[in-house]
């Protein structure tokens, strides 16, 4: 039987071609909708590693003050843990959740490649104040005060990375700036946590470090830091002005942004869904197209081959047949646009361009493939009916 | 005769329901998206306040640091470098400098108002064009010494001062930090990232970015020509003056200054790692995008009217059998695409300006008001008559070429 | 209308074909009516007709244009039901098979020749003549191609299995039409004027065909002609006028 249509798809090659060119372009189109998907889809999936509920972030940066930074941010810390309302203060450099400062440094453990990985560098707090999941060892304490290697922490896919199913703790970490050649650290794992993705949900799984801040030597100065306050459920802006108010009383010349997570988490997703949303318009108008197009041909073929129609009852077919050869001629002619299509989709993991997983190049065309399939077939359910109904005595006396 | 034709064709229409639908809805969708689409990047890129005349602005945001050994970086440049080095590039050019929004907050009555501050030079308002709605500009004196003044938005006034308060001259506190209010301009919307801001204040004095010798930063360069013909010298100047910076060890810089289409696109896609090269990317997806939108409701047409050629062949046939010519029959074909293609156009446009009407009020109110354009309508129009014609054209050629006995075996075996 | 046999003694017996004797009843129509309702004018296609086919037998109806002939195939082939009356088909009445029934006794049971041929354009000759096997369970491409094949050498087209009905005349595809009611090997086959648009010479050829067809395999048919001389080749002649048969 399919033999038989694809007889009849080739003989009506020039209305088939185009259709088939339609549905071509649709599915190269859907398969980039459907990478795009499976990127925030497989995202998801996964919880960020961090809890950003009533967490605040301030950003501050120092302008260039010249007077010592390390007792004064001492200071602020303190009073800004004291304020009512707010439950916990956690300094941290770069990398912290949704923030645009990343530090990517190469880490390398004996006797595995080096590794680009993100580094954080906070205290004690950092962990409990974002309710990160700890999955071996410990987080930094303060027995890490004496230590003589100084403790490192690390992500479940650094783990996963540098160490598979061997122990992680207690090995060696040794860790470069990845711009500043000078810039070196060396430390031994004392802990490894959840997936921390400081992207968000939305974020990529990357593998990153953790160190404990030690206070520089005196003289050293930075462009900026940043606190996070974990405050109490209901404070609002009034507490945000206090602590405002705090940070320019205390520091005088620091300018400061205080922003919750959960509004920097809501602009990441906006970002992150943009284009699918932008993508997503245009496939459903593509659809659209698709679908005038299919119901046209459709329509036009079963009035022109009425009297095919009721000569193939007449020989015996009944009317499901009937219907069948409709929605099976379509699902062959979908085939038909598609296999030229998964082959351009399968040059993507082959050439491995845009490196991105396999995994989410086959779910792209997964998606892809069954949003067009039942897209074709509800459009072709309609027609196939009207064609099945068509009584074959009337069909043939028709001229 | 024409209009013989026009009554024809409008009974054939009629006739021809689902054909009909089909190709207007086709061509009625592919029009409104498309003047949606550029309705939305006009109102990003086009010539409208603060940025006026874009054909002759040029926006330095980045620039390319070649170090040996480490490779290339983006970054940003500083208010000092821009300041220090690149503030002579010919008679009649103008300079200004800016930073990225910062986040900062102002409090009335108890209520947090989020305002986005954007630091400034004096240049700024030299270089783009703000509708003031009372007080006047910053100097470039005052935003040298970094005194504490702002110009807001039509906005900020209203929701700190209370509408129809008076505003300049007034203070507002933001931040901790009290500035005294010396214009209002009206709103500007988001999208317009370069001019957008709540409030518009002078570097502070102490910010990182005025210190000598700091050469990276946050800040970009905004450079008025004062003509559209004086823009590839005032490129060249600016190439001249970065290449004149004195540079440590190997290292070089190059700035890569955009226009404002350009510097939209970059923006749009820059927060997606996919590319090093976003303008490119974005020509190649936008043109990709339109592409697509005319070529599926054209391949419709097209497979429409062979078919329905097909269906027509007998007719065809016993027509020329009787004395038609071809070219009666064709010019039937192409007055019928005609009076299609221009239904679906109008449809098209009313559906664009419903939408966007719809949007305005909606979704995008933030990013001010949207309109179609007329002139993009047009060579849509044009375009869709072309493929109109085009897929017209093909079965009409064919149907002229079929002689009468072909025709009429054809119809039926 | 009491002996259908009487009258179809009539009619001379052609020499060639042995006197088989009236099997049980194949076909067998009582009272039908076929009124076709327009807006202007209500046409009587069939008014009243009795008449009963036997297993074997081979009967030529003939009769004016537009007297309803056309219309009593396409109600003993079960292609269209009767205003009024029942037909039984091997004693079962016909409204009794649901619609898939039906086709299945239009595949296996019966073979069509139309008027006007009716093949699909789009197919080749071999592949229009294999439609009817298509439609059957258990038949296999191979023979069904081998079926096709013999059916069309067995019309004289053996030669041009490739061709598509556009390349042919007017004739070849009446024998292709022919060639594909043939192929299903049916019980009965239902032949409206299938030597119509052919020369006496092949006229004759096909004639014979159907003749020994009935001879030696049994094959029911009934058949519609303007040709006096094959009518009286055939056991029984029915006459039809104005939609009621007359003899
Ligand atoms: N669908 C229909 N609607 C209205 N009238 C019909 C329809 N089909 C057939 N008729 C009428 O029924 C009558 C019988 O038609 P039929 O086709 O059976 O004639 P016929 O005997 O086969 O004629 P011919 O020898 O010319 O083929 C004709 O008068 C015809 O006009
Ligand atoms: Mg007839």
């Amino acid at each position: 039987m399919i033999r038989h249509l694809l007889k009849l798809i080739w003989r009506r090659k020039a209305a088939n071609g185009l259709l088939a060119l339609e549905l071509l372009l649709t599915f190269l189109v859907l398969f980039g909708l459907g990478c795009l998907v499976a990127v925030v889809g497989l995202a998801l999936r996964q919880p960020p590693g961090f809890s950003y509920e009533q967490v605040w972030t301030l950003r501050l940066a120092t302008n260039n003050d010249t007077l010592p930074q390390e007792p004064t941010l001492l200071r602020l810390q303190r009073q800004l843990g004291q304020q009512p309302g707010v439950e916990v203060v956690s300094l941290a450099m770069y990398s912290t959740p949704f923030s645009e400062y990343i530090m990517n440094s190469t880490a390398t453990v004996a006797g595995q490649p080096p590794l680009i990985v993100a580094e954080v560098e906070t205290d004690d707090q950092f962990a409990a104040l974002l309710e990160m999941p700890l999955l071996e060892g410990r987080w930094f304490d303060r027995r890490d005060e004496a230590a003589g290697l100084p403790p490192i922490i690390i992500n479940r896919e650094m783990r996963e990375a540098f160490f598979g199913n061997r122990p992680a703790l207690g090995q060696r970490i040794r860790l470069q700036h990845a711009l500043n050649e000078n810039e070196k650290a060396e430390g031994r794992v004392v802990g490894v946590v959840g997936s921390y993705r400081p992207g968000g949900e939305l974020g990529p799984p990357q593998p990153v470090v953790f160190r404990r801040r030690v206070p520089p030597a005196d003289g050293t100065r930075m462009f900026a830091y940043t606190l996070l306050v974990k405050v109490k459920p209901g404070t609002g802006a009034a507490l945000e002005q206090q602590l405002v108010r705090i940070v320019t009383a205390i520091t005088k010349t620091w300018t400061v942004s205080a922003t919750p997570l959960s509004d920097s988490r809501a602009l990441a997703l906006q970002t992150s869904l943009a284009p699918l949303l932008a993508v997503g318009i245009i496939s459903a108008f593509l659809l659209l197209n698709v679908a005038l197009g299919l119901f046209g041909m459709l329509w036009q073929a079963i009035s022109q081959r009425r009297d095919e129609i009721g000569l193939r009852r007449a020989l015996g077919a009944t009317a499901t047949d009937i219907g069948r050869q409709f929605v099976v001629e379509t699902l062959v002619l979908t085939t038909l646009a598609l296999l030229p299509g998964l082959f351009i989709a399968a040059q993507f993991p082959l050439l491995g361009v845009l490196g991105v997983s396999t995994h989410v190049y086959l779910l792209g065309m997964l998606l892809a493939l069954v949003v067009l399939y039942v897209f074709t077939l509800l459009c072709t359910l309609q027609p196939s009916w009207l064609a099945a109904r068509i009584q074959p005595a009337v069909a043939l006396r028709e001229e | 005769m024409f209009l013989s034709y026009l009554k024809i064709a409008w009974k054939v229409l009629l006739r021809r329901k689902f054909f009909t639908l089909t190709s207007l809805v086709g061509i009625s969708f592919t029009l409104m998206i498309l003047l949606v689409g550029v309705a939305l990047y006009d109102r990003a890129a086009g010539a409208y306040a603060p940025e006026q005349y874009p054909d002759r602005l040029l926006f330095g945001s980045y620039m390319q640091l070649k170090m040996p050994g480490n490779g290339e970086m983006k970054v940003r440049p500083s208010y000092w470098l821009i300041n220090q080095h690149l503030r002579k590039l010919g008679p009649g050019v103008q300079v200004g400098i800016s930073a990225e929004v910062q986040a900062v907050a102002a409090y009335v009555g108890g209520r947090k108002l989020a305002l986005a501050l954007k630091p400034t030079d004096g240049g700024f308002w030299q270089v783009l064009q703000f509708r003031f709605l009372a007080g006047r500009p910053y100097s470039e004196r005052q935003a040298r010494s970094g005194e504490a003044v702002a110009v807001i938005s039509a906005r900020t006034a209203r929701q700190y001062f209370g509408a129809g308060q008076p505003a300049v001259g007034q203070v507002l506190e933001a931040n901790e930090k009290r500035y005294r209010v010396v214009g209002v301009v009206a709103d500007v919307p988001t999208m317009r990232f370069h001019a957008y801001a709540d409030l518009w204040t002078p570097y502070e004095p102490s910010a990182l970015e005025r210190q000598p010798e700091v050469p990276f930063g946050e800040s970009e360069l905004l450079l008025l020509a004062p003509s559209t013909a004086a823009v590839p010298d005032m490129r060249a100047a600016l190439r001249r003056a970065v290449a004149a910076i004195p540079m440590d060890g190997d290292s070089r810089i190059a700035f890569l200054p955009s226009t404002l289409g350009e510097s939209v696109a970059d923006r749009l896609l820059a927060r997606y790692n996919w590319t090093s090269k976003p303008v490119q990317l974005f020509r190649v997806l936008s043109g990709g995008a339109v592409a697509l939108l005319l070529l599926l409701p054209a391949l419709n047409l097209i497979s429409m009217n062979v078919s329905r050629m097909r269906e027509r062949a007998s007719e065809i046939g016993i027509r020329k059998a009787f004395g038609a010519t071809a070219g009666t029959l064709a010019g039937q074909f192409v007055v019928e695409t005609l009076v299609l293609t221009l239904l679906g156009g109008l449809l098209g446009l009313v559906l664009a300006a419903a939408l966007l009407r719809g949007l305005s009020n909606g979704y995008l109110a933030a990013y001010g008001h949207f309109q179609p354009s007329l002139v993009v309508f047009g060579w849509a129009l044009a375009a869709t008559l072309v493929f109109g014609l085009l897929s017209g054209a093909y079965p009409a050629w064919r149907m002229a070429r079929l002689s009468a006995v072909e025709a009429l075996k054809h119809a039926r075996a | 209308m009491t002996n259908l046999f009487a009258s179809a003694t009539d009619s001379p017996q052609p020499a060639a074909a042995p006197v088989a004797g009236p099997g049980r009843a194949v076909l067998q129509l009582t009272g039908i009516e076929k009124v076709y309702q327009t807006r202007t004018i209500e046409t009587v296609a069939l008014n009243h007709v009795n008449l009963t086919i036997h297993q074997g037998e081979f009967v030529s109806v003939m009769g004016p244009s537009g007297c309803g002939k056309s219309t009593l195939l396409s109600i003993m082939g079960l292609l269209d039901e009767p205003t009024s009356g029942t037909l039984e088909l091997d004693g079962r009445p016909v409204q009794s098979y649901s619609d898939k029934e039906l086709a299945r006794l239009r595949n296996h049971k019966i073979g069509f020749v139309f008027q006007s041929y009716h093949l699909i354009n789009d197919l080749s000759v071999l592949d229009n003549v294999e439609l009817p096997l298509l439609y059957r369970a258990g038949v296999g491409g191979k023979e069904r191609r081998q079926r096709a094949y013999a059916a069309l050498e067995k019309v004289g087209l053996g030669a041009r299995t490739g061709h598509f009905p556009s390349q042919l005349s007017g004739g070849q595809r009446q024998r292709v039409a022919i060639a594909r009611a043939l192929a299903g090997e049916p019980e009965i086959i239902l032949a409206d004027e299938p030597t119509g648009n052919l020369d006496s010479v092949m006229g004759e050829e096909i004639m014979d065909l159907l003749l020994t067809l009935n001879r030696e395999q049994g094959t029911t048919i009934v058949m519609v002609t303007h040709d006096e001389q094959q009518a009286l080749k055939t056991q029984r002649l029915i006459r039809f006028f104005d939609g009621s048969q007359v003899s």
